[in-house]
């Protein structure tokens, strides 16, 4: 199998700036998010469709974001 | 590759694909996300976790020899293989590994240029299969110290004219305004920086598709800062981990040969009762510790 799809973007998420990549492999679309600088994982989700996947994830991040302030 | 003062420690992902099933070739992924392997890696790849595997998970400090020699049996690797990292963002991690590796004295060890998000990105095949190597009987060679600096070197080092601390952690950190990066957890007690040490944010070092910036391009992002050849160089970060992405570009893609990567980093100095910190930028020091 290969990895399809795979997107980068830059964007700003609750005053942080973060990275979000996605593909898809196989039938699943994944998703992470990281922040800018240095790159760690914030957030990660899998999911059926690539809008579920997103979704998901910039949930997860925004919620660790606001806790960690 | 490039015209890198030690070419042959960085491999294509066209090499890769080409050899990864090559008998003595062992290609490992450590990546900063440890979930992600399990997405899907580099066929034949092994994955390292660097927060169980490549560290001593008892006491701070880098793995032991007798667990390195452990990890390295069970993967299958002899001193004469050669072994490709990659990893997540960067090479981050692969660059750690990378690290602990050459201060055990495993000769033959590169990395993938460009790292998982290239190998990605290209489309290339990937597989969530899990290689079960024949393991082997690894010896490592007893660590290699100069490799690191401890903290007593670096009190020292800060009064010597001829050394250089390179903070490779974002400005934010470096000025004090954050205690961690986002999402992080804060370790440290007090932000700002080691006294005379400049920033060059470790990722700086990296094009967007996740390759080394050319020879040329990584001489004046750190020579604009006075990290030259002719200096001892003591790089560090929050846990020594980025810093080791750094070591690794000063010493074996410009060929500096005094480089150490301060381990200890922020989460030990800036946790550290009395230890003198900098919170802005030492615009005049810059000069002053490269003449």
């Amino acid at each position: 199998m290969t990895t399809e799809n795979f997107k980068e973007e830059s964007r700003e998420l609750n005053g942080t700036k973060v990275r979000i990549t996605s593909y898809k492999i196989g039938n699943e679309f994944y998703c992470h998010v990281y922040n800018a600088d240095p790159g760690a994982t914030i957030a990660r989700a899998t999911a059926n469709t690539l809008e579920d996947a997103m979704q998901k994830a910039i949930e997860k991040a925004s919620a660790r974001l606001s806790r960690a302030k | 590759m490039n015209d890198y003062a030690i070419p042959d420690v960085l491999v294509s992902t066209e090499w890769v694909d080409q050899h990864k099933f090559d008998p003595n070739v062992v290609v490992v992924e450590v990546d900063v996300d440890t979930k992600a392997y399990e997405e899907g890696h580099v066929p034949g790849a092994l994955g390292w976790n660097w927060q169980t595997q490549l560290c001593d998970t008892l006491r701070r400090d880098v793995i032991s020899k007798a667990d390195l020699e452990k990890l390295l049996s069970e993967s299958g690797v002899s001193s004469d293989t050669t072994l490709i990292l990659y990893g997540d963002n960067n090479n981050w991690f692969a660059a750690w590994a990378f690290w602990q590796l050459k201060m055990y004295g495993h000769e033959d060890v590169r990395i993938m240029n460009g790292g998982r998000k290239k190998w990605l990105a290209e489309g290339r095949v990937i597989t969530k299969e899990v290689r079960q190597p024949k393991a082997t009987t690894y010896t490592a060679k007893e660590r290699d110290e100069s490799f690191r600096s401890y903290l007593m070197q670096v009190q020292q080092a800060m009064s010597q004219k001829d050394t250089v601390m390179v903070d490779v952690r974002s400005g934010d950190e470096y000025t004090g305004k954050v205690l961690s990066p986002a999402g992080l957890p804060e370790t440290c007690q007090r932000g700002g920086h080691i006294p005379g040490a400049v920033n060059v944010p470790w990722s700086q070092a990296c094009n967007e598709d996740g390759t080394f910036k050319s020879k040329e391009e990584l001489e004046a992002l750190y020579g604009t800062k006075g990290v030259e050849a002719n200096k001892n160089i003591i790089a560090y970060c929050r846990i020594g981990e980025r810093s080791s992405h750094t070591w690794f570009v000063l010493k074996y893609l410009l060929g500096y040969p005094n480089v150490s990567n301060y381990d200890g980093s922020w989460t030990e100095w800036g946790n550290l009762v009395g230890a003198p910190v900098e919170k802005e930028a030492p615009v005049k020091a810059t000069k002053e510790m490269a003449s």
